[in-house]
C-alpha cells in the first residue's frame, strides 16, 4: 500500500516549507530592523521638541531672531508641536506663534502638505492654515472640506471657519447638512468656533428648507446661532411638524434657549401621545416653569413612562418656588405609588433631607 | 478501496488547512491595509484633543461576582478616569464572599430609593447605594443570576446612552474611554465598539492602571500573547472593516444602550454572553435593514491577567467554546441569511466552519496523520515535510501578528521581548496548540451535553499589581 511520494509533490511541500520559514526569519529580520527606525525617530522627536518646544513657548511673548535650522525631516514633527501651541492659545498671543511659522516657512509647507495622498499631511496642512489664519489656500481649504471622506474634510471646514467665519458660513452650512456621516459633536464644535451673527441666517435658511428627515440633526445646532432667530424657527417648525423625532429636537432646543414666553408652546406638548416628545416637554417645563405651573409638573409624576416620572422629579425637586414641605407632601401622600417612588428615588439622588 | 478512501480523506484536510490558511491570509492583509490607516488618523490624536469634545457620557457597569479581593482597586481605578461624563455602576451579582462588605465600607455606600425601571427582565433587586464619596458611583446588590443577569440589571440602572461593560479584575488605561469612544464620535451609526485586551501578567500595574508592560516570566503566558495579538490584531482587526466582527470582549466594550435593549438586551443561560450579544445586535439590525457600525478600536486599552497553569487554563478554553457555539447556535438563522450581509455570508459560515468545528478537524487531522503514519501510507519524509508546512504556517501568522504589533503600537519595544515572543510563536506548535484543541473539542462535546453556563471563574495571582 506504501506509495513513494512523486518527486513534484516532494519539491512543492519543500518548497513551499522553506519560503515560509525564510519569510517569517525575514519578517523576524524586519521587526528588529522597524524597531531600530522607530527608536531613532522617537529620539529625533524627543530632540526636537526639547530643542523647538522653548521657542515655541518664547514666540508667543516675544520675536525670536535666532533661530535653529530646521530640517525637512522635522517638518511634521514643527506642525504637530506647533497646532498644540496654537490650540492652546487664543488672540493676541497667538499672533506670535504665526510669525515664528512665518518666519520657518511654515505656510508654504501646510500649503503643500493639502496636495499629499497622505490623509495625515493633509489633516496637518489644513489645521496649520487655520491656525495661521491663512486665507492664501482658501480655496483647497473649501474643496477638501466638500470632497474629502476623512479627517481633513472636517479639519479643512473647522480651518474655513476659523480663518473667516463670516465668509466660511454659506460655504459650510450646505456642507454640514449634506454631510450626515459628519458627527454632530464635531460640527458643533466647528459652529462654536464661528460668530452666531455670522451662521445664523444660513443655518435658519437651512433649517426651514431642511427635510423631515435632516430637520432633528439641525435643530440640535440651533443653540450655535442667535437666540432670536433661533426661538422663531423653532416656533415656526413646532407649528409646522408633528414628527415625534423633530418635536423632541424642537423641544430640546427650546429648553435650551428659551424664556418664559416660550412657555404656552411647551405647555401643549406635556400630554403628546409618544414620550419622548412628553420627556423633552417636561425637561424644557423643569426650565421654565413657574410657581403656577407646578400642578403640571405634578400631574407628570404618575406619566406611564419611567423617563418622564424621572424627569418631572427632577424637575420639581430643581424648582427653586418648590419648598421641601411641599416635596415631602409630594413624597408622602400624592396618590399615585410610582410618584411617590421616583420623588424618593430623585431626592435620595440629590441628598435632599425633606423630613 | 481502502487506499482510495484514505486518500480522499487526506485531500479533505490538506483543503481545510489551504482554505483556512488563505482565510487567514486575507485577514492579515485587511488588517495591514486597516492598521495603516488608521495610524495615519490616531497619529492626529495627541493635537486634535480639542476635536472630541461634547464626548457623550457614558455608564461603566462592573459586575461583580466573588471580587472581595480585586473590586476595590478596580472601582479606585475607574474613579480616575479621564473622561468629561461617566457614571460607575456595580453590580454584586450575589456574591457569596464579602464583595457588599468591601464596596460598602470603602466607598461609604448608602442605601437609596431607587424607582427602578425594569426594560430587560432580571433577577430580583436586593437594594439600590450610592457612595458619599463618588457621586458618579452606584452599586446594585441582586441576586445570584449570572454575569448576563447582572449586566442586564446594570443596563436597566444605566441613565447615560452608552454603556461601558468591564470586567471587575480588568487593568484600563486613564484614558481608555477617551479611545473606546472615538468611532461613536467618527460615525454617528456605530452601534458598538470593542477595545483591544491585551495581557497584564508580566507589565507592572500601580493604583490600578498599567504602568510598563512587560513579558511574564512563565511560557504559559508568553504563549497566550501571541494568541491575543493573533485573536485581535487581525482576528478582529480584519472584520471589523467588513462589518462583520462576531466578537467584543466582555473585558472592554461600549454599547449604544437603546439598541441593546431592543435586542434583547445580554442572553441569561450563555457562557459567552459578549459574543452571543454582538451576533444577535448584527442579526437584529441587520434584519431590520438599520444601518450600522459595529467596530473596533486596536489601541491597547484594556489590560486582563491570564491563567498561568494548565487546569485554570484548560477551564477558561472549555468556557469559551461553549460560549462561541452557544453563541452561533442561538443566532443560526442569520447564517446565509440573505439580508445578512457579509455577517451571514463570510463571518459566520467562517466561525463555524473553523473555529466551532476546527478543533474537531484539527484533531482529526492528527489521528488521522498518526494512521496513516503507522500503516505506512505516507513516508517518514512526507509526513514529516507536511507537518513541518502546518508549523510554517502556523509560525508565519503568528509572526505577521507580531510585526502588525510592532508597526503599530509596539508594547513588546525591546529586541529580546521580540526575540521571545518569535521563539513562542515556534514553540506553541509543539504541544501547547494541540493542547488547547483538545480543550477546544472538550468544550465541544460539553456543549453538545447541554451545559449550562455560569460565572466563569479563574485563579487571579495579581503579581504584577503593587
Amino acid at each position: 500500500m506504501r506509495e513513494p511520494p512523486s518527486d513534484s509533490v516532494v519539491t512543492l511541500v519543500v518548497g513551499a516549507s522553506a519560503a515560509i520559514i525564510v519569510t517569517s526569519l525575514l519578517l523576524l529580520l524586519l521587526m528588529i530592523i522597524i524597531r531600530f527606525i522607530q527608536s531613532v525617530r522617537e529620539e529625533q522627536r524627543r530632540s526636537f521638541i526639547k530643542t523647538w518646544s522653548p521657542i515655541m513657548a518664547l514666540s508667543i511673548e516675544e520675536t525670536i531672531t535666532d533661530l535653529p535650522i530646521l530640517l525637512k525631516f522635522n517638518y511634521i514633527n514643527f506642525l504637530s508641536q506647533w497646532n498644540i501651541f496654537a490650540d492652546s492659545v487664543r488672540g493676541p498671543s497667538r499672533k506670535g506663534l504665526i510669525r515664528l511659522a512665518k518666519q520657518v516657512g511654515m505656510e508654504r509647507v501646510a500649503a503643500e502638505f493639502l496636495s499629499k495622498r497622505s490623509e495625515y499631511e493633509r489633516t496637518i496642512g489644513a489645521m496649520s492654515l487655520g491656525n495661521m489664519e491663512d486665507k492664501s489656500q482658501w480655496d483647497k481649504l473649501q474643496e477638501l472640506a466638500e470632497n474629502n471622506i476623512g479627517l481633513s474634510g472636517q479639519v479643512a471646514a473647522r480651518s474655513l471657519a476659523r480663518i473667516d467665519p463670516v465668509a466660511s458660513a454659506p460655504v459650510l452650512v450646505p456642507i454640514f447638512v449634506r454631510r450626515k456621516d459628519w458627527s454632530s459633536a464635531r460640527v458643533a464644535l466647528i459652529l462654536k468656533d464661528m460668530e452666531p451673527n455670522a451662521v445664523s441666517i444660513h443655518l435658519a435658511a437651512a433649517i426651514f428648507t431642511a427635510t423631515s428627515e435632516d430637520l432633528p440633526r439641525l435643530l440640535r445646532f440651533l443653540p450655535y446661532i442667535e437666540r432670536g432667530i433661533a426661538l422663531q424657527v423653532l416656533s415656526d417648525i413646532l407649528s409646522r411638524n408633528t414628527e415625534p423625532e423633530v418635536l423632541t429636537a424642537c423641544l430640546a432646543g427650546i429648553k435650551a434657549l428659551g424664556d418664559y414666553q416660550s412657555i404656552s408652546l411647551v405647555k401643549q406638548y406635556i400630554n403628546h401621545e409618544a414620550w419622548s416628545v412628553r420627556v423633552q416637554a417636561v425637561n424644557a417645563l423643569g426650565m421654565l416653569a413657574s410657581k403656577d405651573d407646578l400642578p403640571l409638573l405634578v400631574e407628570r409624576l404618575s406619566d406611564q413612562n419611567w423617563w418622564v416620572r424621572y424627569r418631572s422629579a427632577q424637575a420639581i425637586c430643581n424648582a427653586p418656588f418648590v419648598t421641601p414641605g411641599q416635596l415631602q407632601e409630594f413624597r408622602d401622600k400624592h396618590p399615585d405609588r410610582y410618584a411617590r417612588d421616583i420623588l424618593a428615588q430623585v431626592l435620595a439622588e440629590k441628598q435632599m433631607v425633606v423630613d | 478501496m481502502l487506499h482510495k478512501v484514505l486518500i480522499i480523506i487526506q485531500w479533505f484536510f490538506l483543503l481545510y488547512m489551504l482554505v483556512l490558511n488563505l482565510c487567514y491570509l486575507a485577514l492579515n492583509i485587511i488588517s495591514f491595509i486597516t492598521i495603516g490607516r488608521y495610524l495615519n488618523n490616531h497619529r492626529l490624536d495627541d493635537f486634535l484633543q480639542s476635536f472630541s469634545d461634547f464626548e457623550p457620557p457614558i455608564s461603566v457597569l462592573v459586575p461583580a461576582y466573588n471580587e472581595e479581593t480585586t473590586v476595590e482597586s478596580t472601582i479606585r481605578s475607574l474613579m480616575q478616569l479621564t473622561y468629561s461624563e461617566f457614571e460607575v455602576i456595580v453590580i454584586n451579582d450575589g456574591s457569596k464572599d464579602n464583595t457588599m462588605g468591601v464596596l460598602t465600607e470603602k466607598f461609604k455606600l448608602v442605601p437609596v430609593p431607587e424607582a427602578y425601571q425594569i426594560r430587560l427582565k432580571v433577577k430580583p433587586i436586593r437594594g439600590f447605594y450610592k457612595s458619599l464619596m463618588f457621586p458618579n458611583l452606584r452599586v446594585i446588590d441582586k441576586e445570584n443570576g449570572g454575569k448576563a443577569d447582572a449586566l442586564n440589571a446594570g443596563i436597566n440602572a444605566s441613565r447615560y446612552p452608552l454603556f461601558c461593560g468591564v470586567d471587575a479584575d480588568s487593568v484600563l488605561q486613564r484614558n481608555s474611554l477617551k479611545q473606546v469612544i472615538q468611532p461613536f464620535l467618527d460615525n454617528p451609526l456605530t452601534v458598538a465598539a470593542g477595545g483591544t485586551v491585551r495581557i497584564v501578567n508580566g507589565s507592572r500595574v500601580y493604583n490600578g492602571f498599567l504602568e510598563e508592560a512587560g513579558l511574564s516570566a512563565k511560557l504559559l503566558p508568553r504563549m497566550q500573547i501571541v494568541e491575543y495579538l493573533r485573536a485581535f490584531l487581525f482576528g478582529r482587526l480584519g472584520w471589523a472593516p467588513i462589518n462583520a466582527m462576531l466578537i467584543i470582549s466582555g473585558a472592554f466594550g461600549v454599547f449604544r444602550r437603546e439598541k441593546v435593549i431592543q435586542a434583547g438586551g445580554y442572553s441569561v443561560g450563555t457562557v459567552g454572553e459578549d459574543m452571543e450579544l454582538v451576533v444577535r445586535l448584527h442579526k437584529y439590525l441587520r434584519m431590520k435593514k438599520e444601518p450600522y457600525r459595529i467596530t473596533f478600536v486596536p489601541d491597547p486599552i484594556c489590560w486582563t491577567e491570564v491563567p498561568e497553569d494548565l487546569k485554570v487554563l484548560r477551564n477558561q478554553r472549555v468556557r469559551w467554546q461553549i460560549g462561541l457555539l452557544q453563541s452561533l447556535m442561538r443566532n443560526r438563522d442569520l447564517c446565509f441569511n440573505r439580508r445578512g450581509g457579509m455577517v451571514a455570508w463570510l463571518a459566520f459560515p467562517f466561525m463555524v466552519i473553523f473555529e466551532a468545528l476546527g478543533p474537531v478537524v484539527e484533531f482529526l487531522g492528527y489521528i488521522y496523520t498518526i494512521v496513516v503514519f503507522v500503516l505506512g501510507i505516507v513516508t517518514p519524509t512526507m509526513f514529516v515535510l507536511f507537518f513541518l508546512f502546518s508549523v510554517g504556517f502556523g509560525v508565519f501568522i503568528s509572526v505577521t501578528a507580531l510585526l502588525l504589533e510592532i508597526i503599530s503600537f509596539h508594547i513588546y519595544s525591546k529586541p529580546r521581548q521580540i526575540f521571545q515572543l518569535f521563539l513562542c510563536s515556534l514553540y506553541e506548535n509543539f504541544g501547547y496548540r494541540q493542547l488547547v484543541t483538545l480543550w477546544r473539542l472538550e468544550g465541544l462535546w460539553k456543549w453538545l451535553k447541554g451545559s449550562k453556563g455560569q460565572w466563569g471563574e479563574m485563579t487571579r495571582t495579581a503579581d504584577w499589581q503593587k
